[in-house]
């Protein structure tokens, strides 16, 4: 089995994502909003190294296709979208552990992604059933 | 949809963030939309539709990319369809040419050449046998370009999305319209498509005709 990440699934995620931390972090102070992205963004190009990669395909191809799948914090990007790009996800669950601001809006991200990609993934479309 | 070569995409696009996170992070929304979709299947159809008709006649040896962006999606495409061959982008923004040489260095330094450039009002020097454009909607019309460089072959994309009217400012509604705009007059192939509510329009031709082309030979 091979599982490859969708170009809607990467699209979206980026183009959410980046839309939602300007519309959420703007302030009308000049450049203020900047200064509170840079390290967001740094931190998601950290959790976008090849070793998370390679740890999400590992991890996505263990999951049983069934059950929701759970955000732990930024470092599960990939596997979020190695598991929506290859099954009906139901639903995503947030780890209590996940307190940040930034990381909460990412979590709604792969939510609002999920969700929408059932309509390519209907409810027996699942590739486990 | 999912090729493998996305891989590649996706690789280009982390190393790209790095660098904009520490330099141009004021560019982010608008780097996240370079991976976006439209993108992908847009140029995926490019590709694939250029190696079809490279099959038949076409000798694809030397790529110049016009209002290429960061280029990050066609330009492995290509290199899978056409292999190592040089491949020069060109854009107007100064901030994304510095991203794009950024992402390029390194692995593919010999092959992809990036250049700043006003496509309409700077002078260029187009090596380029084949010609794509995918962002003729944002600009002035392409014959300007084609009758300097006569004998390129043209693979050009278009839409009729006037939504965004403070960028595209040269929408086309059909495929002869694009044809005509270019003044592309040996069209080798010429389709439509809907990608996410837009029409997007591809021609792929020469200004000069085949006949004409064996004249100026002989």
């Amino acid at each position: 089995m091979q599982l490859g990440i969708d170009s809607q699934i990467y699209g979206f995620v980026m183009l959410l994502y980046s839309q939602q931390l300007f519309n959420q972090l703007f302030n009308a102070e000049e450049n203020a909003e900047w200064e509170k992205i840079q390290p967001i963004v740094g931190e998601f190009h950290e959790a976008l190294s090849e070793k998370n990669r390679w740890d999400a395909y590992q991890k996505c191809i263990n999951y049983n296709g069934l059950d929701n799948i759970v955000f732990t914090g930024v470092n599960d990007s990939y596997y979020m979208m190695y598991c929506i790009s290859n099954y009906r996800v139901p639903g995503i669950d947030i780890d209590p552990k996940v307190t940040t601001f930034h990381e909460k809006i990412l979590y709604y991200v792969f939510v609002n992604i999920a969700k929408k990609s059932h309509k390519i993934y209907n409810k027996f479309g699942s590739r486990l059933i | 949809m999912y090729d493998p070569v996305l891989d590649q995409t996706y690789r280009l696009f982390v190393k790209g963030m790095g660098y904009l996170q520490k330099n141009h992070i004021y560019k982010f929304k608008d780097y996240s939309e370079c991976v976006f979709d439209t993108q992908v299947q847009s140029k995926w159809w490019l590709t694939e539709t250029l190696s079809k008709r490279e099959s038949r006649d076409r000798n694809v040896k030397h790529i110049s990319i016009l209002a290429s962006w960061y280029g990050i999606v066609i330009v492995p495409l290509l290199f899978k369809r056409f292999g190592r061959i040089p491949i020069d982008l060109y854009d107007v923004d100064e901030y994304t040419v510095d991203i794009a040489k950024y992402i390029y260095k390194d692995e593919y330094d010999d092959m992809v050449t990036v250049h700043c450039k006003d496509i309409v009002f700077d002078d260029l020097d187009l090596k380029g046998n084949v010609i794509i454009n995918c962002s003729c909607e944002h600009m002035f019309d392409m014959s300007h370009i084609v009758h300097q460089y006569p004998d390129a072959l043209y693979v050009l994309q278009s839409n009729n999305n006037r939504n965004v009217k403070w960028l595209h400012i040269n929408c086309v509604d059909n495929l002869g319209e694009l044809a005509s705009q270019a003044d592309i007059r040996n069209v080798i192939c010429g389709e439509s498509k809907q990608v996410y509510g837009q029409k997007r329009m591809m021609i792929i031709g020469t200004h000069l005709k085949d006949e004409e082309k064996n004249a100026a030979r002989n």
